[in-house]
């Protein structure tokens, strides 16, 4: 696999989708799946898929970041991961 | 699932059900366990149990009991005034609604509750182990802070009952330091008076507070208080351990109050209290602690761990959040509650309100 900066943003979106799939145990997830009225993830599953993406991207999460601006869906998060990719 | 919930208030008749549901949130046993809700929520001085809500399924599948969120009250003072503030803590959910959206359709019925009656705000001090998912539903993230973890040796601290600790002078104020099982109501309601405010907002702490804490029936208070030769009290402090684990088990000591009316009496009590206490684990926060008291935490070896400011990284850290119910803030005299620099934690040093 590239390096997580190497990639490109379509990489990206499909790391991400394929990284919540991981974590909610499903094949895949409608590109409209809402973190927030699921309440699918828990507070371990939040700080895995934070792991993985600032080990992957080489970013870091702050608490400002948490926000349903960033973590609602799979596209928020996509834009939020390219977005940090960008300031690093 | 799937089909239609009931989400209600919690009264004192539910709390039997709310134990057998619950499997090991408290570890009291039947009896320990009904004794803390009825002490934490029924027997509070500022808030009843009106903001607890429960979880049921549908009449027609037995109105089993599904969930609770509790809501007890913390009271606080700035300038003289008081201000009662609803903390969100205790969460049972039965292990079929883990990972599914009741926690936060529970937390929604209580905001709503809060609303009604012109409630504007609700906190959590890291009590609920979904930061990250509250986060994304509207709460705030108010800060988070440091603590320091002094380790010890298995068998370190006092031995014997806490109140035969013998009376010691402490090095630095020349203070007479005595231990106690229970409050000195009179002794510690009088420092905390004496201790001038700085217009941030802190815990009011006065005999009634102090009574209904030392009634928490899951936990053992260990007390200190620090007097003149005259005998006028000059500070105290209190600490506690869960009250289902033994001296020397797994669970932390935490010092969760150390108020005094100098820098030197606040060292003196925290060296004490850090010698004496039983537990491998002593903790204590460090926000605003004064820098005679962290360099006594240093000389006894303490790890300081600060945030960093990265959830993965400040997890077992304490923090607050805030979520606002939508009411209008009518509260004149709070200051905004979002800053954590409003917050005066000088003499708090864990969540010593409940």
């Amino acid at each position: 696999m590239k390096d997580g900066l190497a990639l490109t943003d379509s990489e990206v979106l499909d790391y991400v989708h394929t990284l919540l799939c991981d974590l909610l145990l499903r094949e895949s997830l409608p590109a409209d799946y809402d973190l927030k009225d699921s309440g699918a993830l828990n507070s371990i599953m939040f700080l895995e898929l934070f792991v993985r993406l600032e080990t992957q991207f080489g970013i870091h999460i702050t608490g400002a970041d948490v926000n349903q601006d960033n973590f609602r869906t799979v596209d928020s998060i996509t834009r939020f991961v390219r977005a940090k990719r960008a300031d690093v | 699932m799937g089909t239609e919930l009931t989400i209600t208030g919690c009264t004192p008749a539910d709390y039997a059900e709310i134990c057998t549901l619950q499997e090991g949130l408290w570890a009291g046993g039947p009896d320990g366990n009904h004794a803390y809700l009825k002490w934490k929520y029924h027997a509070n001085p500022y808030l009843d149990e009106r903001y607890t809500v429960i979880a049921r399924s549908p009449s027609a599948e037995g109105a089993e009991l599904l969930g609770m969120v509790g809501v007890f009250g913390s009271c606080w003072e700035r300038d003289g005034r008081r201000f009662t503030l609803p903390c969100l803590t205790d969460t049972i959910l039965a292990s079929e609604y883990r990972n599914s959206p009741l926690f936060h359709d529970m937390v929604d019925e209580v905001l709503s509750r809060l609303r009604r009656d012109g409630v504007p705000w609700l906190l959590d001090f890291g009590d609920q182990g979904t930061v990250p998912a509250m986060l994304i539903r509207g709460w705030r993230q108010v800060g988070v802070w440091g603590q320091s973890v002094v380790t010890r040796a298995a068998g370190a601290g006092h031995h014997g009952p806490w109140d035969a600790l013998p009376v010691t002078r402490g090095v630095r104020s020349g203070s007479l330091i005595s231990p106690a099982r229970t409050p000195d109501l009179d002794a510690m309601a009088g420092v905390v008076r004496e201790v001038p405010t700085d217009g941030r907002l802190r815990v009011a702490r006065d005999s009634a507070y102090f009574d209904w804490r030392a009634s928490n029936p899951l936990a053992k208070y260990y007390y200190l208080v620090a007097r003149s030769e005259a005998g006028s009290a000059e500070g105290y402090l209190v600490a506690h351990r869960s009250g289902v684990d033994t001296d020397q088990g797994p669970t932390p000591t935490t010092v969760v109050e150390c108020e005094a009316r100098t820098p030197e009496v606040c060292a003196d009590l925290i060296q004490v209290a850090h010698e004496s206490l039983p537990g491998t684990r002593v903790l204590m926060w460090t926000r605003d602690l004064a820098d005679a008291g962290v360099s006594v935490l240093a000389g006894l070896g303490a790890e300081f761990i600060e945030p960093t400011g990265r959830p993965t990284q400040d997890r077992p850290l304490p923090s607050l959040l805030i979520r606002e119910t939508g009411a209008p803030p009518l509260a004149a005299g709070l200051p905004d509650l979002s800053r954590l620099d409003g917050w005066d934690f000088r003499g708090v040093s864990g969540r010593g309100w409940r």
